[in-house]
């Protein structure tokens, strides 16, 4: 695909367009595996603390269903297991945006009307999305192998890890270059990206933590794990992500000569000719705005949920052997197990929830920079109605993404236990989180209220959270550092008991916030 | 035309960082008039009119709306106008039929069977969605929806960019209609012929300050009058009369451009010689504007 017409130049092009963006994902991904390696270094090391690490991951299936199961006790394995499934998902995330933003993103905008009118193959852009993106995943992972043998790690581990989580990042590179085809909109082909991502994700967990473990073949993302680095090195793994993105690329060139340019496969149908009464004012507005995505992040959240949901009854029979069940104990009985996975899982799901509500305030924000909020403006609805509109949808709309995760979760625990109180549990569970989202949304919504122009900012900041609440207490950050995240204020129900004060004190944090944001944006500039 | 000024803004500043894009500008706009304003990309018309929108804050200068404060009083004066921008972009999951709706909803109501005549005349397609149409299209959706509203003012920035000529007329014809109802119009443009057809009085505007408003017949009072004539013989003294511009003689062919104080002794030059054929005509808008702008180069 590289010899054709105009690919050099469209990857300068693109190169150029993100030479702040890629340097800022390539440290991400090095920098998640290198200091995965660097503290687990530090934090293990000796043979025994490792090995109690090892008996402790094994004994707990939350560890195997976020980050798959653990194959050995040396830094290495410890490593891989820490830092493979996190790096691919991270390098997947990348690579879907990439592609997307470089081909269909380009095509809807018209901007790649004007670069294909000149001396350029049709399919060079295309072509050129994916060698740019390849490239930056395969330098990823070469990296990798470079630096983990600085920190002591072997050297051939340290490739394989880097060459496998770049395989990942490649696979799915080729993914989107198919959604990107059958799609019209970059939305679109973004959200059936990550809806495949998703999914593959959660077939390797239930792998991980079901007897059914030829389930990680299936996924992509559960070959990372099979690669095996430092526990076997199973090299041809890097065949079979060759293979998949060879087959998924092929799709996308039959796919993008099928089409013409600016349609996707799916041509988009006529809409209705006059409006119902959901278009009507600016809650109308928000409604259609944010539904279908809404949609969409629900039906994700409610097949996770129930993934995990029904694997709590499991969580005792998994625990087998003597040191095992001597750690529990420790831990003070088995029944505590099966709440502490819960309570994890809910933590997933209240970071989930923030996730929806900051992408719902990003796209107000789209809605002023593209001119739009100007036309909203010019009417009567007035700011404070329309700013409420939206931030009324991200604090509701994370709020049914917590009930579509508590009920999941719960109903699936209670058909297999037959013990129908898990619903409520599970759910009072879920919606201890709520509050803990919606301060998220709220510091969300003053960016975008105060600084609008660093609205994405809020990306940055809940990231740092679902750092806080997920990696970094099993990393011994300190307690401060770790109450940075309103997350970790939430308490673990059920594992703790429900207390009442911190959820009070983060909502009225996020209540103050909302009144903040009404107050800024009554008082600024409406700029496209 | 009665005497009720529907915007007044006198003295209107903005600055964004080091850039003032108004700088102590002036409008009048008459209730019932259309009025043109005109200016070179960057002059400051968007900006006056998204100050008048409640969408920016003024750093200085006053500016009233409707009789009441653009900023403060923003969503009660919204119920009685309706605002096109130039680079209309619409939500591209929304139909045109659902966003022209949409649009009246927010704005409190559209005549629905306006709308439908609209949708007519201008040709639109209403089922398509948003990312389908192109710009002249976008444009025409935003124009139907504040077409169809019973406004009392009408904001329209640059509002024709895009449309073919037919629809420009199709245009013109609801804007004076609009005007027939009693609404009031405020029309920036730089599509001469569109202010000219158009308009009862223009406000030019130049690097954020108004250099001049008016009615057309007087801006062209204050402005050079083009004489072309066919003399008995070839004309000499022409170039020693102050206020003469552009001269070229051919023969006995003449042409210039006059002042209106130099008219008298230039015509008095040409009946002494002896007139064969004479045409006079009153500057176009294009050579106001031109003249105005020249100063930019200087």
């Amino acid at each position: 695909m590289s010899a054709k017409a105009g690919v050099r130049e469209l990857v300068k092009l693109a190169a150029r367009r993100d030479r702040i963006m890629l340097p800022l994902w390539a440290y991400a991904l090095i920098g998640t595996t290198a200091s995965t390696a660097y503290s687990i270094k530090g934090l293990y090391n000796t043979p025994a603390s490792r090995q109690g690490l090892v008996d402790g991951i094994t004994a707990a299936p939350t560890a195997a269903a976020l980050y798959g199961k653990i194959y050995g006790s040396s830094l290495g394995a410890i490593t891989a297991w820490r830092a493979a499934v996190v790096t691919a998902l991270l390098a997947a995330v990348m690579s879907i945006l990439l592609v997307v933003r470089h081909t269909r993103a380009e095509e809807q905008t018209g901007r790649l009307e004007l670069v294909v009118s000149g001396a350029v193959d049709r399919f060079a852009p295309l072509a050129a999305a994916l060698q740019l993106t390849m490239s930056v995943n395969l330098s990823v992972g070469v990296v990798i192998g470079v630096v983990l043998p600085f920190l002591g790690l072997p050297v051939a581990g340290a490739f394989l890890l880097g060459l496998s989580v770049a395989g990942v990042g490649i696979f799915f590179a080729a993914v989107a270059a198919v959604t990107a085809q059958v799609f019209e909109s970059s939305r679109s082909a973004n959200g059936a990206a990550f809806a495949i991502l998703g999914a593959f994700y959660l077939i390797r967990a239930v792998g991980d933590m079901s007897p059914a473990s030829w389930l990680l073949w299936l996924s992509p993302v559960g070959w990372v794990e099979q690669a095996r680095p430092y526990t076997g090195d199973h090299w041809w793994v890097l065949i079979l992500e060759l293979l998949g993105t060879g087959v998924a690329v092929g799709m996308a060139a039959q796919l993008s000569r099928q089409r013409d340019f600016g349609s996707g496969i799916l041509p988009s149908r006529p809409g209705p000719r006059v409006g119902g009464p959901d278009t009507r004012g600016v809650f109308g507005l928000a409604w259609r705005l944010h539904r279908g995505t809404l949609a969409g992040w629900t039906f994700g959240v409610v097949v996770g949920a129930v993934a995990f949901g029904s694997f709590v009854k499991d969580i005792n029979a998994l625990t087998g052997s003597s040191r095992v069940e001597k750690i529990m104990s420790q831990l003070g009985g088995s029944q505590n197990m099966t709440n502490a996975y819960l309570a994890t899982i809910m933590s997933v799901f209240g970071v989930l929830a923030a996730a929806y509500a900051v992408a719902v305030i990003v796209r107000a924000r789209s809605e002023e920079t593209s001119g739009r909020l100007e036309t909203v403006l010019a009417g009567t609805a007035g700011r404070t109605r329309w700013v409420l509109s939206h931030v009324l949808f991200a604090a509701f709309g994370a709020g049914l993404l917590l009930v579509a995760g508590g009920l999941g979760a719960g109903l699936a625990d209670a058909l297999r236990t037959h013990d129908m109180s898990a619903v409520g549990t599970v759910l009072g569970a879920a919606m201890a989180q709520w509050p803990a989202a919606l301060v998220v949304a709220g510091f969300a919504a003053v960016l975008f209220a105060a600084a609008p122009t660093r609205t994405a900012g809020s990306w940055g900041l809940l990231g740092l959270f679902g750092f806080l609440t997920l990696i970094a207490p099993s990393l011994n950050a300190g307690q401060t550092i770790l109450d940075l995240s309103p997350f970790n204020h939430v308490p673990k129900v059920p594992a703790a008991a429900y207390s009442v004060t911190p959820l009070v004190i983060l909502t009225a944090l996020a209540l103050v916030l909302a009144g903040a944001t009404v107050a800024a944006f009554r008082r600024r500039d409406v700029l496209a | 035309m009665n005497a009720i000024a529907v915007i007044d803004v006198s003295g209107l500043r903005k600055r964004f960082g080091k850039t003032a894009a108004l700088d102590g500008l002036d409008l009048t706009v008459a209730s019932g008039e259309v009025h043109g304003l005109l200016g070179p990309n960057g002059a400051g018309k968007s900006t006056t009119v998204r100050v008048l929108l409640g969408m920016l804050r003024s750093d200085g200068g006053t500016a009233r709306l409707l009789g009441g404060d653009p900023w403060q009083d923003a969503t009660t004066l919204h119920r009685r106008l309706a605002y096109v921008p130039g680079d209309v972009n619409l939500w591209p999951n929304l139909s045109g039929g659902e966003t022209i709706d949409l649009l009246g909803s927010l704005r409190g109501g559209l005549n629905k069977a306006r709308r439908d005549a609209l949708l007519e005349r201008f040709n639109l397609d209403p089922t398509k969605k948003g990312r389908a149409y192109s710009k002249g299209n976008r444009q025409k959706v935003a124009l139907i929806a504040a077409l169809a509203s019973d406004a009392e003012l009408l904001i329209l920035d640059e509002p024709t960019s895009g449309l073919d000529p037919l629809m420009e007329s199709v245009f013109a014809e609801c804007v004076l209609e609009a005007k027939t109802r009693g609404a009031t119009v405020l029309l920036s443009s730089h599509i001469l012929s569109e202010v000219e057809r158009l308009c009862d009085r223009v406000s030019i505007v130049r690097e954020g300050r108004t250099v001049d408003t008016g009615s057309l017949a007087e801006l062209r009072h204050l402005s050079r009058t083009t004489i072309t004539a066919t003399l008995a013989r070839q004309p000499t003294g022409l170039d020693v009369i102050g206020g003469v511009y552009d001269l070229v003689v051919d023969g006995e062919s003449v042409s210039c451009q006059v002042d209106p104080d130099a008219l008298e002794k230039v015509l008095r030059l040409f009946t002494d010689i002896g007139i064969k054929a004479l045409a006079s005509r009153p500057p176009t808008l294009e050579e106001l504007f031109l003249r105005y702008y020249a100063g930019d180069a200087q």
